[in-house]
């Protein structure tokens, strides 16, 4: 216990508040504009650095056995404020606040944590690997129940994130890859719809696949039953979706489309990134910036600010801090022998690599616009708590590879 | 293949697995961020040159600004127009909303109307982003107003925008045009010209004949402009282009003349007055009466000032010089004596076979003259403007031979001056001309006589008419018409083929007309006292209301013509009457030209518009 509470990962930490001291830097960049500056903005992600790492501290006290006990509560506890959060008043579209006072704060992050450790839990009890497709219907309850009630937000990355969540915890868990894939291909099917001869392919080379691996029957069952009932119903489930999130979408298979409009995010951030060139603009220097035409850019585009401002080297040595992040939290979940430690470690590697995809594909427009912010880095108090409570895991399970002498 | 369901292995977690799953975990992160490394690349490397253009051109956007138009020089090198420094206040909102609210912020200082409002909108709507001009007449104290608001209002833009003046306005109005704020639809018809709204557009005159030389070309102001279209600062690489003044326009009208003409013109009466240098021709003067004052345009015109100036009955803006037709009434006898000496049908020295007892009897009609003429031959006859003499002289040419020359000698073209709008005179083509217009068989051979004196189915502008009489004297050459001074020969568009001898005879008989005792102008011409021989032809037309038009065409000095001047009074009631505002300003002319003392201060001549003056004719 001793070596546990002072031992540090002093490699992982370095990293992570080089990411977070990058991050308020960019904030405070993005917020000197030609129409006045919200110096305020950096100034609060500074003081919330100091609560992330108060939080990091604290959580390096309490033991792994402790954080297992606590994952079932935990997740209860964040389904009640996901639930709860729908009766809260909605901020630019979406309920996804719980505010007290100025204070606000995303329950949906403390979700995705409580999310890893109960499938984490699950993953722990299993004698064998999971060798079939009923094996994974508990984490698939399990990742699907928050994901659902973060769709209904609505936030529809944050459900992309649980969808990489669950293949990556199965995944870690021994399933097959070809299985998680068997899992997922309904959702794969629902981005096929929009074409029907694409859909048909889809189909036909799912049935080849299944006729291959000759699974049992009730897998041709949920694959066949899954992909057929979303070729039918996603389009009625299209015209449910917001009618910004179609947008996105649509504006993300054609940005041009409309330039003025949705589409602007996109092409000003694009045009932001590219104008930067090997080099960029210059710390504080970025036009695109400090005219107003990044939007966003305290946010979801706070990488724009870096790819305009520092250019492809910048962007090479973000993509290098975040790579060395995760890689060393790959060797952590490697290292500890302890099947819930290892699969809480993978499933942090999993949520941290998804968001750093998802939002910076997004700026140059290799992924539609969700919304997502960048670990570390975007603006926003309870997500960069979340990213230090996930250092903060991560180096309690570095520390706890070998069994403590008890 | 092996299935993957078919395999079991011991646990889930053996360190085996495990690493093997690591390994792949390893790969799919250093691959994913390989694909995100090599999107930047293409964007920040690969398309950089792309990019980068397009940021500048976001963030930069050019204001116009306007150029001051080249001036106006008469033949002296004086000025006829110019510009003065004056400011503009434009607004470039961010959006429609703060259009809105910016005009009503501005509304009490620049008196702006709920209709100018929404006009206002209406041009934003048109061109969002282009600034929107509000009013280009600033004085000093709207614009240290506005400077003042400059902080409430952000989207509020002051610049310079040099105004035109004309500093003889009322004298050179109908030379000059007028400029005004190009309308919606002028900017539609030249597109591609570079015209924005707001622009200043000469209109008519002068102003749009040169238009494309004397606008010059616009300048820019750089700035800064953030996301939502507001100025930061001005753009630290280009800041400002200069504009460049429109080239300058040196005229070959007297501007000295032009003020004479203005002044002694008679005030209450329409008209026009044209002069012409018959060697070259130069237009030396063109003024049209009543005037209007051209400085209003270029200012803050309201709908009142131009309703007053479209609806006035006297109709200001028209130029009778080159817009207004009258028959030429008796000066056209020198037309009817030209084409009678060339077929030979007249003798210069002989009588007509009927001399004038006060009118000539054709057939059942009558045909009166305003006099008792006896037996006159040519230049008699001219002089005392017989009637009777030039019937017979018409019936002898006929009605083919007349329209015939008519036709050569251009009277139905218009004479190609450098102004818009001019109009081409009438003339009948030929006999079946009046087929047409009345119907075969429904008009007499009368209107030969009508026509051989000038009357009837003619009517020509007093450019024309002066281009004409320029032609008499300057041995035969109907030259066309210039404003701008050019070395270049002039262009001959006809030529009337006398005999030396021939204009000899017309040019001395337009000298009895106002030396010759017994001539139509010989009274009036001698209220003052002739420091030239001048000549001149008087015409007197008759018209369906009204008192009758009367015209004056005069030429000085007759032994070295310099100068052609041609008046036409709208009911005047006699030409003889005008003989004395073409004389005063041949006078006036060749007193400057030959160095004399000016006489700028000189009475004006007296216009006596008597019954008597009738009877002079």
């Amino acid at each position: 216990m001793r070596r546990a509470a002072t031992e540090q990962n002093w490699y992982l930490l370095a990293l992570a508040v080089a990411l977070a001291l990058g991050g308020i830097a960019l904030l405070y960049s993005a917020s000197q504009t030609a129409t006045g500056a919200n110096s305020e903005y950096w100034q609060f992600q500074l003081i919330w650095l100091f609560v992330a790492l108060v939080v990091y501290a604290v959580i390096g006290i309490v033991p792994m056995r402790w954080i297992e006990k606590i994952s079932r509560p935990a997740y209860v506890l964040s389904l009640v404020m996901l639930i709860a959060v729908l009766a809260f008043p909605a901020i630019s579209g979406a309920r996804s606040w719980i505010r007290f006072g100025v204070v606000g704060f995303q329950p949906s992050e403390f979700a995705k944590i409580a999310t890893i450790l109960v499938v984490a839990q699950w993953a722990a009890r299993l004698k064998s690997p999971p060798h079939g497709l009923t094996a994974l219907v508990a984490p698939a309850l399990l990742v699907g129940i928050p994901a659902v009630l973060t769709l209904l937000q609505p936030d529809l990355g944050t459900a992309i994130v649980y969808v990489l969540l669950l293949a990556a915890l199965c995944f870690w868990a021994g399933t097959p890859p070809v299985v998680v894939f068997l899992l997922l291909s309904p959702l794969v099917s629902v981005l096929l719809t929009f074409s029907l001869p694409l859909w048909s392919l889809y189909v036909l080379a799912l049935g080849g696949l299944l006729f291959v691996l000759r699974p049992s029957r009730s897998t041709w069952l949920y694959v066949g039953a899954t992909n057929l009932l979303m070729g039918i119903v996603a389009l009625p489930l299209w015209n449910q979706l917001a009618g910004y999130q179609k947008q996105r979408l649509l504006i993300f298979l054609q940005p041009e489309s409309d330039p003025r409009g949705a589409g602007w995010n996109v092409i000003q951030s694009k045009v932001a990134i590219g104008s930067g060139g090997w080099f960029g603009k210059g710390f504080l220097e970025g036009t695109q910036k400090r005219l107003a035409f990044l939007p966003e850019r305290h946010t979801d585009f706070i990488f724009s600010v870096l790819g305009e401002e520092l250019g492809f080297l910048g962007v090479l040595v973000a993509f290098a801090l975040f790579g060395m992040l995760l890689l060393e939290g790959v060797r952590i979940a490697e290292r500890n022998p302890d099947p819930y430690a290892s699969t809480v470690a993978f499933g942090l590697v999993a949520l941290i690599a998804s968001h750093v995809a998802i939002n910076t594909a997004m700026t140059v427009g290799m992924m539609p616009i969700t919304g997502l912010p960048l670990p570390f880095v975007s603006k926003g108090g309870s997500f960069l708590v979340v990213c230090f409570a996930a250092v903060a895991l991560w180096r309690k399970i570095w520390v706890e590879r070998m069994p403590a002498r008890r | 293949m092996v299935s993957p369901f078919g395999r079991r292995a011991l646990s889930p977690f053996d360190p085996l697995s495990r690493n093997r799953r690591a390994h792949l975990a390893r790969l799919t992160i250093v691959a994913g961020l390989v694909v995100l490394t090599g999107g930047f690349f293409r964007l920040q490397v690969v398309q950089y040159a792309a990019h980068e253009a397009q940021s500048t051109n976001n963030q930069v956007r050019s204001i116009p600004l306007a150029a001051p138009r080249g001036f106006m020089y008469d033949r002296d090198g004086e000025i006829i127009a110019e510009n003065l420094p004056a400011y503009s206040v434009s607004l470039m909102p961010s959006s429609e909303r703060d259009l809105r609210a910016d005009m009503e912020r501005l509304r009490p200082i620049l008196g702006l109307t709920d209709a100018d409002i929404e006009e206002l909108e209406r041009q934003y709507a048109l061109a969002p982003g282009q600034p929107i001009l509000l009013d280009d007449a600033l004085d000093y104290r709207t614009l240290s107003l506005l400077e003042e608001k400059r902080n409430e209002v952000p989207g509020i833009l002051l610049q310079p925008k040099p105004r035109r003046v004309y500093p003889h306005g009322r004298a050179t109005a109908h030379l000059t045009g007028y400029v005004a704020q190009i309308s919606e639809r002028e900017l539609g018809d030249r597109e591609g010209l570079g015209y924005s709204a707001g622009d200043i557009l000469g209109k008519t005159g002068l102003e749009s004949m040169y238009e494309a030389e004397l606008r010059g070309e616009k300048g820019a102001e750089y700035v800064e402009v953030d996301a939502l279209g507001r100025r930061i600062r001005p753009w630290p690489e280009q800041p400002f282009q200069a504009p460049s003044r429109g080239r300058d326009l040196h005229l070959t009208v007297d501007l000295d003349l032009q003020r004479r003409a203005a002044e002694i013109f008679p005030a209450d009466r329409r008209g026009a007055v044209v002069a012409l240098d018959p060697r070259t021709g130069d237009v030396l003067l063109l003024y049209s009466s009543p005037s209007f004052d051209p400085n209003v345009f270029s200012g803050r015109l309201t709908s009142d000032d131009w309703r007053r100036l479209i609806d006035d009955p006297s109709t200001p803006l028209l130029d009778r010089a080159i817009q207004a037709r009258y028959a030429p009434g008796s000066v056209f006898k020198l037309a009817t004596a030209a084409m009678a000496m060339m077929l030979g049908v007249v003798e210069p020295d002989e009588f007509e076979d009927v001399p004038c007892r006060g009118g000539y009897q054709f057939g059942s009609r009558w045909f009166g003259c305003h006099a008792v003429h006896g037996w006159a031959a040519l230049q008699d006859a001219i002089i005392t403007s017989c009637d009777t003499y030039f019937y017979q002289v018409g019936l002898k040419l006929g009605l083919e031979e007349i329209t015939r020359f008519g036709r050569a000698w251009k009277f139905d073209q218009k004479t190609g001056i450098d102004l818009p709008n001019e109009v081409a005179g009438t003339f009948p083509a030929s006999s079946a001309w009046y087929d047409e217009l009345y119907g075969e068989g429904r008009w007499g051979s009368g209107v030969v006589l009508n026509l051989s004196i000038g009357q009837g189915e003619i009517a020509l502008t007093p450019l024309k008419l002066a281009q004409f009489v320029a032609a008499v004297v300057n041995g035969g050459e109907m030259l066309q018409p210039r404003l701008r001074r050019s070395d270049a020969p002039p262009e001959v568009q006809a030529t009337l083929p006398l005999s030396s001898d021939q204009f000899q005879i017309l040019q001395t008989s337009m000298t009895g007309v106002v030396n010759d005792w017994r001539g139509t102008a010989y009274l009036r011409a001698h209220y003052t006292p002739l420091r030239y021989t001048i000549g001149g032809k008087s015409g007197t037309t008759e018209h369906n209301a009204g008192e009758p038009h009367g015209w004056f065409v005069a030429v000085g000095p007759m032994e070295d013509p310099q100068i052609v001047v041609a008046v036409v009074v709208e009911e005047g009631r006699s030409g003889s009457a005008q003989s004395p505002i073409a004389i005063d300003l041949i006078q006036t002319y060749l007193d400057d030209r030959n160095g004399l003392a000016p006489t700028p201060s000189a009475p004006p001549p007296p216009v006596a518009l008597s019954e008597s003056a009738r009877a002079a004719d």
